[in-house]
């Protein structure tokens, strides 16, 4: 169980949590016993649907109950309104249930079925709602993925455009709207190799590609401004740095000149915690360790301990890591 | 403060009767993972040596056997329910542990070799059932799992390469869910996440094949993206930026220790799960300990379950090993297993 408070419930409320569990659990025995009889009935398809709903509403993680769902659905043949209502069903519980895998799976499997690109771009505003709920849901975000690759092989290459545009759009409102949102730096990501990758394949010409990294470069720039404490930035900032499909539409000279401005503002923010709080920005200094590193920028020996020794401050639970990278220098 | 075994046990029991008894909503709502939930039950108890008495032990054989089925070899996680590679893996984990080896090489092996061929994608990619088509990096690991004890108990049911076609086809996918930012996701691109590194990772260590697929900068991406899991109230995260879970203890904990098994970090002077505050984790977990009625949940002060009791413990273990401690028994990093069993049989 996951996030529900302990709590000592006073004999009264016990009896009465009681009480409402013994219904439910006749009910649920009621189900399976229809469930088992229909079964082995004859026209029964309707109805074993039925109290199947009626079962998954209850639990979500059936798994056995969703594959009798799905081979009488098989077996039946819907037609475009019920694959609509299973939609609506599917919806139904995954707001009370966004973290039930069998679930998410059985919707995928519908869409599928249905096979019908409007469909599938219709999933996005579901994922878009379902993480405006809960920013990092980790099925959301994954399935968001899925939706984006099958209509990455659907759909003309126009389309993908604008669909890759609105894509960038959505990560840019998510991430400035919470700068912290791992989730969103992560799929920006993707979507920024995609577009790099896809440069033979689609019509993006290159100066626009250019554009848009050149853009990125500013883009994380401010954002370590904005929050120098959180990771999900510096991480991403780490990659897009020392990704070659990056370098080698920025160029040598830019990168490096990207890279002079990062260590600077790094400075900056180091300069302003140090007066502020007396430590150095964990973040910053673990991050000025690696780019003066990796881009040969000039640092001595001395200055690289200075840092670590600073970390073993701001940064105690890992005080053995940076013992080590000292112990690496000297 | 420490983790008070006796409470715990009586949690165990506790727990153990309450999902059996048929009056019960959580007998009706934990049937789905029931065989999982008997492999947490198990492993807790054998943490704290408590011992599974004989006529229980033929109890739960029966059971067990109950689930399997005898057309695919694999097991369902209840009588009833379909097959699913998640209550497989258990199934076979506690025969071992209950020690009926021969049902395993007579009944299951022969046949669920092919089931695990059966749920394998071209490219490497492992299924959860032949229902579906959903990928999980766990429906990967609990196959590759199965194949280890498939070769260690029946080396000669199977051409040695036709083994080794799955598990490297298997491998060469998991690296692919590996990330930039040195943990593992779900699928290929996905967000990495502690439960999906270590069953990708582990699934390596299992094979003995780190040093094969992972370059030192590589295993220190990966060091470096578990070190951070550990947040200022010493618990540890599956994700940046979300709340300590107890279960990481374990997810993470063991991932760390696995990165130790590559030649690259096997001579260094500090075990590799030193790179955080161990006693600070510990405090973490005895925190999530229910004091009154015993049994270990996923953050201070809430509701207890049997897989977080399970977690919390073995991640104890591996902390306990660390600091020379020695009131828990010693498990194993790759399988999830007593170091006893796997290494007695």
């Amino acid at each position: 169980m996951h996030g529900v408070k302990r709590i000592n419930l006073t004999e009264e409320l016990r009896a009465e949590k009681e009480k409402k569990e013994a219904i439910q659990v006749d009910r649920f025995r009621n189900l399976s016993s229809t469930i088992e009889k229909l079964k082995t009935g004859k026209d029964t398809n309707q109805d074993l649907l039925k109290s199947l709903s009626e079962q998954l509403t209850m639990n979500p993680d059936l798994t056995t109950s969703y594959n009798l769902r799905r081979s009488i659905i098989k077996d039946k043949g819907y037609i475009e309104d019920e694959w609509n209502q299973e939609l609506n069903f599917t919806l139904q519980l995954l707001t009370s249930n966004p973290k039930s895998y069998p679930l998410w799976q059985h919707r995928s499997w519908i869409l599928k079925q249905i096979d019908k690109d409007e469909y599938y771009q219709k999933e996005l505003n579901l994922t878009y709602k379902l993480l405006s709920m809960d920013k990092r849901n980790f099925h959301g975000w994954s399935y968001r993925r899925e939706i984006l690759d099958i209509l990455n092989e659907r759909l003309s290459l126009t389309s993908i455009e604008d669909l890759y545009f609105k894509e960038w759009e959505y990560l840019t409102m998510m991430i400035n709207s919470d700068i912290s949102n791992y989730s969103a730096w992560h799929q920006r990501r993707t979507l920024l190799v995609y577009y790099i990758e896809s440069t033979q394949l689609t019509k993006i010409p290159e100066g626009t590609l250019k554009k848009l990294i050149t853009k990125e470069c500013d883009y994380i720039y401010q954002a370590i401004f904005t929050d120098a404490e959180d990771q999900s930035v510096w991480n991403y900032m780490k990659w897009f740095v020392s990704d070659e499909r990056v370098l080698s539409i920025l160029g040598n000279e830019e990168l490096n000149t990207a890279v002079d401005k990062y260590l600077e503002a790094m400075r900056e923010i180091n300069e302003d915690e140090l007066e502020f709080s007396n430590k150095l920005n964990k973040w910053c200094t673990l991050m000025m360790l690696f780019l003066t590193e990796n881009y040969s920028k000039e640092i001595t020996k001395v200055e690289k301990i200075d840092l670590l020794e600073s970390l073993k401050k701001s940064d105690p639970l890992r005080i053995n890591r940076y013992q080590e990278m000292i112990d690496k220098i000297e | 403060m420490s983790i008070d075994k006796a409470i715990i046990a009586k949690y165990i029991d506790n727990s153990d009767v309450h999902l059996n008894d048929e009056t019960h909503l959580e007998f009706y709502m934990s049937q789905h993972l029931r065989m999982n939930g008997l492999y947490w039950t198990v492993i807790s108890k054998q943490m704290i040596d408590q011992e599974i008495d004989d006529s229980q032990k033929v109890e739960l054989i029966a059971w067990i056997k109950e689930c399997h089925d005898d057309k695919t070899g694999a097991f369902s996680p209840y009588p009833g329910h379909d097959c699913h590679i998640l209550s497989t893996l258990s199934a076979i984990q506690l025969l071992i542990i209950f020690n009926d080896i021969e049902y395993l090489t007579e009944k299951v092996f022969p046949k669920v070799f092919q089931y695990i061929k059966s749920i394998q994608l071209d490219n490497g990619a492992f299924k959860g059932d032949t229902f579906t088509e959903e990928l999980d990096t766990r429906y990967s690991y609990n196959s590759l799992h199965i194949l280890y004890y498939i070769k260690k108990y029946s080396p000669n049911l199977f051409e040695q390469n036709e083994l080794y076609k799955v598990v490297e086809n298997g491998l060469s996918y998991l690296k692919r869910c590996f990330n930039y930012d040195g943990g593992f996701g779900l699928k290929p691109q996905r967000e990495s996440h502690g439960a999906h590194v270590w069953t990708s990772f582990a699934s390596f260590a299992i094979w003995d094949e780190i040093d094969n697929y992972f370059n030192k900068q590589e295993l220190e991406d990966l060091k470096w993206w578990l070190s951070e899991r550990q947040n200022v109230d010493g618990g540890l995260n599956g994700r940046p930026c979300k709340l300590s879970d107890c279960c990481y203890s374990w997810w993470c904990l063991a991932s760390l220790k696995l990165i130790n098994y590559s030649k690259h970090f096997k001579h260094n002077k500090i075990d590799c799960l030193e790179c955080i505050d161990l006693n600070k984790l510990k405090q973490f977990i005895v925190q999530c300990q229910d004091e009154v009625n015993g049994g270990i949940s996923d953050r201070p002060g809430n509701v207890v379950d049997i897989f977080h009791t399970c977690f919390g413990l073995t991640g104890m273990s591996l902390i306990e090993e660390i600091l020379d401690e020695q009131k828990f028994k010693r498990i194993d990093p790759r399988f999830c297993m007593l170091k006893d069993i796997i290494g007695s049989h």
